[in-house]
């Protein structure tokens, strides 16, 4: 069994990039990890982007994950210049008392799962509406319209839950601190939804909107429809800037 | 989180064995170029089969449970819709474990045989009802078949994306010992 209070320099790590068989070693918060038994990790790279035989403490911010995920490799020293590396409850992930904290610690995949879960379905559906609308000009069948219908129903209906649960990934994972995406999300996002309501609620006060002929109210309603297409992409966009963070110049804003 | 904490160093570190080494030079130094083409294009492009393929089994439901024949459309689009995208997905999705996971684990193993399995059923049900389209609105015989399909594409889809959802976000090993950060 490794000896966890092994000391192993900066040269040590370095050279434990898991290249050419080599073993593979990340530093974080002055523990070292063996991150060589994970599949994730193969040649001492993962996602493409983190490197063993580094020092990943200021990277990790960047994950998706929180540090957690490091108590599923083996810690097998701690830096050498360090010699009373701080208690490791200060990385854990913050996590509320009573009943909602007792379920996050029953069922962790609560604590990210929820939000990027759902958001696939207001993405789609949304997009999905427009399309449908396009497809029905196009073709004059009226079941697409029908179809769009029901997308823009279906989009407008899981629009808030996917905001509640982003709200909540916002608290628990990230402190609610006004990060630049998330400050966008907060506008865009209601404001999706209010334009997908508008659409809506037209939509079912006056079903024939498309299908009279475009001079007109449909004009605007289509308007309506297309503009949840920069919507969902802008407010998809800056979601994504948090699951998967870019590094160097262009990751850099 | 960007903007708040010190960003690595590094855009894309060519380590031994990243198969990003074996690409041609003009793909690598595109992806040098645009590095987000490394890593989103199957994030963004799964959402459309997985939302495609559940709407296909919840408005064939929504059509059983209530009569209206207009459910039924819709669920054979969302079925057309989910069919288009699945391969895009699949290949976005190649390339990834290509590109940003030179090793294989079995998460990837189970997501990549799990689509092949989802991309034939799903083509079935659409050639299906696309050479009957009164394949569900007459229930007898064969179509519980067909409905069978469309009901087996909801647990098969949430399975695919359970064991992509576990790349992005691993399962916490245990639960936190303290509550306060």
């Amino acid at each position: 069994m490794a000896d966890r209070e092994k000391k192993i320099t900066p040269t040590e790590l370095a050279a434990a990039d898991g290249a050419a068989g080599r073993r593979a070693h990340v530093a974080f918060e002055d523990r070292v990890y063996d991150v060589g038994v994970s599949g994730l990790w193969a040649g001492g790279q993962h996602m493409g982007v983190h490197q063993a035989g580094a020092d990943l403490t200021a990277e990790m911010g960047d994950a998706p994950h929180g540090p957690e995920v490091l108590e599923r490799v083996p810690q097998v020293g701690v830096l050498a210049a360090v010699v009373n590396p701080g208690p490791p409850s200060a990385s854990r992930p913050f996590l509320p008392g009573g009943v909602l904290g007792r379920l996050l610690r029953r069922y962790p995949l609560l604590r990210r799962h929820p939000h990027p879960m759902l958001v696939h379905f207001p993405i789609v559906f949304l997009l999905a509406a427009p399309a449908f609308s396009l497809l029905y000009l196009a073709t004059g069948n009226p079941s697409f319209e029908t179809t769009a219908f029901h997308c823009l129903a279906g989009g407008v209906l899981f629009t808030p839950v996917a905001i509640l649960t982003g709200l909540f990934t916002w608290w628990l994972n990230y402190q609610a601190r006004p990060l630049t995406p998330v400050r966008r999300k907060l506008i865009l996002a209601p404001l999706l939804l209010a334009v997908a309501a508008a659409a809506l609620i037209w939509r079912l006060v006056d079903p024939e909107v498309l299908r009279r002929g475009f001079p007109g109210p449909a004009r605007l309603y289509l308007g309506l429809l297309l503009a949840l297409v920069p919507l969902v992409v802008a407010v998809g966009w800056y979601g994504a800037t948090l699951s998967f963070p870019l590094h160097g110049p262009e990751g850099e804003r | 989180m960007p903007g708040d904490k010190p960003k690595g160093t590094e855009v894309h570190r060519s380590g031994e064995g990243a198969s990003s080494r074996e690409l041609p030079a003009w793909l690598t130094r595109r992806l040098e170029g645009c590095p987000r083409l490394k890593r989103w294009p199957h994030p963004a492009a799964v959402h459309f089969p997985i939302v495609f393929l559940w709407s296909t089994t919840f408005f064939a439901l929504i059509y059983l449970w209530t009569g209206n024949q207009s459910f039924e459309s819709t669920s054979f689009h969302c079925l057309g819709g989910g069919v288009l995208s699945l391969p895009g997905a699949i290949l976005t999705g190649l390339a990834t474990h290509r590109l940003n996971f030179p090793g294989e684990s079995g998460s990837i193993t189970w997501e990549r045989r799990l689509s092949w399995l989802l991309l034939a059923l799903a083509v079935t049900a659409f050639a299906w009802r696309w050479a009957n389209h009164r394949v569900l609105l007459e229930l007898k015989g064969a179509s519980f078949l067909y409905l069978a399909l469309v009901l087996t594409l909801t647990p098969l889809v949430t399975v695919t994306s359970y064991f992509g959802g576990l790349l992005t976000y691993p399962l916490e090993a245990g639960p936190p010992e303290t509550g306060a950060p």
